[in-house]
């Protein structure tokens, strides 16, 4: 195992309601590299973030997956995002009647917790909470709000990436986080993960378009199609699938 | 067998026939259509004695204390002068089996075959009345009836009558966690024209004991009752609020919450009866049921032919969090007005797994996330409690139960 890499994924298979939908997945990131994973619809994508997260229903059937260099298949959602993984959601769920505080408080201080470090009390962390919003345009009236209760699309993505500006997780995975946007909220948005590269931090960019990418710009680019990475390359792939299409990088693996 | 008379004797002639008429009826059974759901007619078999006196032990209350609160306790569903406390110049207190009216007071035509109403003013040892003439006042005093103590092989009947006079003000906290085996208490609020009460009861008692409720309403014109009324307490609850609005432009929000767990029988009754033109009412109920619970809302509201203009609302929603759990829902609308806006619904529906993933997947554990959508689920029935004291209990009380049960649900599975 390099010790550089952060996310490592060896033979996944996986299935959903007993199909399998991923049929052996290779994959290597290392500490502060950010891929992208593009794809047609139906080859996986999303089945990947959930399976990576640890989604219940995604069943893992064989290969496995390592956090900073543990096997992370046999935890519980919970302890995948406190060990420092994070899924930016394709879309965001609404919470009526959870407050945005109450909420962005306890994954917070979930994640201090796990550290051994002392929990924060609500005022400190509005200071915390506010400052991190304004980088990304999110209003105190928007915070107010139950989570992603009446937010347009723009906002809802915005506000996964205020979580992962206030959780600083180790990997993120961005699940088509540019479904929905128009371009000046992707620019946004896209702003606001590049403010999060850091060495510290990986990124996986899944994504059908490449639009986002000349946004967020990848390492590396990976093409899933039919449950299997079938090509790999930099961000030059992602160009040419622009170009050619998914059918024909299919001909090319 | 029914409650053991024996040795018993009434304190006021008139409430002989009270006693009589619940002897002559007994408990009901599910063949009587208003305890259709709820039949008690197995209580036949489990004899109490009427508690005469103060007795069983005073615990404390686990919510939050309330500074400035006037209490009353009750022991064994008896006023205990010595231990309550009232500073309150707002507050005028009696006992009304001393007046010789009380019986004309009391005298509920509507409730005349009541099972609980004939038993409770039967065997009422006092009836306690509180007055309160404070329009001017710029404090709103709070009252805060607590009912503990008591024996489980005892029953008790306290009677509570609060009267506001004109533009008169109250908020009312009303708490049972007492050990007796059957409670069976009235609570009458009489809202005099522009007044104003908000009232929180919380049904918190011990889960082996039977809880059978009313609280009676009279409201005049342009008065606003709020209620909020939770209960987790009981192996058989029965939270029932009758309430009249019997003059204009009369207000009145209730909202109720079951919490029921085990093998608990949680029945929310209510009957709304719109008298007059021109009046609202809101409801709004909110069902959690766990393990093998059943929960029921039955919920009349009855236009008379002159009330036109009524804007009456009903809306219950249950969640399940058992597959062996049940709910049932039976609203009656009995409208003879016809300019009236009168709607009612009801759902049944699980946590969403959609939900809880999202919560889990920011680290969050399970456990927390399954208390964070049950509080979220019941958030709206506290949004009509306008005093923070009040609605702090009820939040005291919710989170109480939310991460017991949370708890309970992830150690089985």
């Amino acid at each position: 195992m390099d010790s550089m890499s952060i996310l490592e994924i060896n033979e996944l298979t996986a299935t959903v309601d007993g199909n399998e939908i991923l049929h052996g997945i290779n994959l290597k990131i290392n500490k502060g590299e950010v891929h992208a994973i593009m794809g047609p619809n139906g080859s996986g994508k999303s089945t990947l973030s959930y399976v990576l997260s640890g989604r219940t229903g995604y069943e893992i059937t064989g290969g496995d997956i390592s956090l900073n260099g543990k096997s992370i298949i046999d935890d519980e959602a919970d302890d995948r995002a406190r060990a420092g993984l994070f899924l930016a959601f394709q879309y965001p769920v609404e919470l009526p009647g959870v407050s945005g505080m109450s909420f962005l408080r306890a994954s917070f201080n979930a994640r201090l917790r796990e550290n051994g470090e002392e929990e924060v009390d609500h005022l400190d962390f509005v200071k915390i909470v506010r400052a991190e919003a304004k980088k990304l345009g999110i209003s105190d009236e928007m915070l107010k709000r139950p989570v992603n209760v009446g937010f347009s699309g723009g906002e809802k993505k915005r506000y996964e990436i205020l979580q992962m500006a206030l959780l600083k997780p180790s990997m993120a995975i961005l699940d088509e986080t540019d479904s929905g946007l128009d371009v000046d909220a992707l620019k946004i948005v896209s702003e606001g993960v590049n403010l999060l590269r850091h060495p510290e931090r990986s990124m996986l960019v899944i994504t059908h378009y490449q639009r986002l990418l000349s946004h967020i710009v990848p390492d590396k680019v990976h093409i899933l199609s039919g449950g299997r990475i079938v090509k790999s390359g930099d961000k030059s792939l992602a160009l040419e699938v622009e170009e050619n299409g998914y059918a024909g990088i299919d001909d090319a693996a | 067998m029914l409650p053991e008379f024996d040795n018993f004797e009434v304190k006021n002639r008139w409430q002989k026939v009270h006693i009589d008429r619940f002897l002559k009826s007994g408990w009901p059974s599910s063949k009587n259509e208003e305890w259709k759901f709820t039949s008690l007619h197995h209580l036949v078999h489990k004899p109490f004695k009427i508690g005469l006196n103060l007795n069983g032990i005073v615990e404390s209350k686990s919510a939050p204390s309330i500074k400035g609160a006037n209490q009353l306790i009750f022991r064994n569903g008896i006023l205990d002068s010595q231990l309550s406390e009232v500073d309150s110049d707002d507050l005028v207190i009696n006992n009304l089996l001393d007046n010789p009216s009380a019986s004309v007071f009391l005298n509920q035509t509507k409730l005349k075959q009541h099972p609980v109403y004939n038993l409770t003013l039967g065997a009422m040892r006092s009836a306690t009345v509180i007055d309160i003439d404070n329009a001017s006042s710029k404090q709103t005093p709070l009252i805060e009836l607590f009912f503990t103590g008591g024996l489980i092989k005892q029953s008790s009947h306290p009677v509570v009558i609060v009267r506001l006079a004109k533009n008169s003000k109250v908020n009312i906290l009303e708490t049972h966690s007492s050990y007796n085996g059957l409670s069976a208490p009235i609570i009458f609020i009489e809202l005099g024209e522009g007044s104003v009460c908000n009232h929180v009861k919380c049904q918190v008692a011990d889960l082996d004991s039977i809880q059978l409720g009313l609280t009676l309403i009279n409201q005049e014109k342009d008065s606003d009752y709020r209620n909020f009324t939770l209960s987790s307490g009981g192996c058989i609850s029965r939270s029932e609020l009758h309430l009249n609005l019997n003059g204009e432009e009369a207000i009145c929000h209730l909202s109720a919450i079951y919490l029921g767990c085990k093998q608990q029988h949680m029945d929310v009754t209510s009957r709304l009866y719109h008298n007059v033109a021109n009046c609202k009412s809101e409801q709004i109920i909110r069902g959690v049921l766990d393990d093998r619970a059943r929960g029921i809302f039955q919920g009349k509201i009855r236009v008379a032919p002159e009330a036109q203009k009524t804007d009456g609302q009903q809306m219950t929603r249950a969640l399940l969090l058992s597959r062996e759990t049940e709910a049932d829902t039976k609203p009656e609308l009995e409208i003879f007005a016809d300019d009236v806006i009168c709607t009612h619904g009801a759902t049944v529906g699980e946590l969403d797994e959609n939900q809880l993933f999202y919560l889990v997947s920011r680290g969050i554990p399970l456990i927390k996330a399954r208390a964070m959508l049950i509080e979220a689920f019941l958030i709206d029935t506290l949004s009509q409690i306008r005093a923070p004291e009040l609605k702090k209990q009820a939040e005291y009380y919710i989170q109480d139960w939310v991460s017991k049960s949370t708890k309970l649900s992830s150690s089985t599975g």
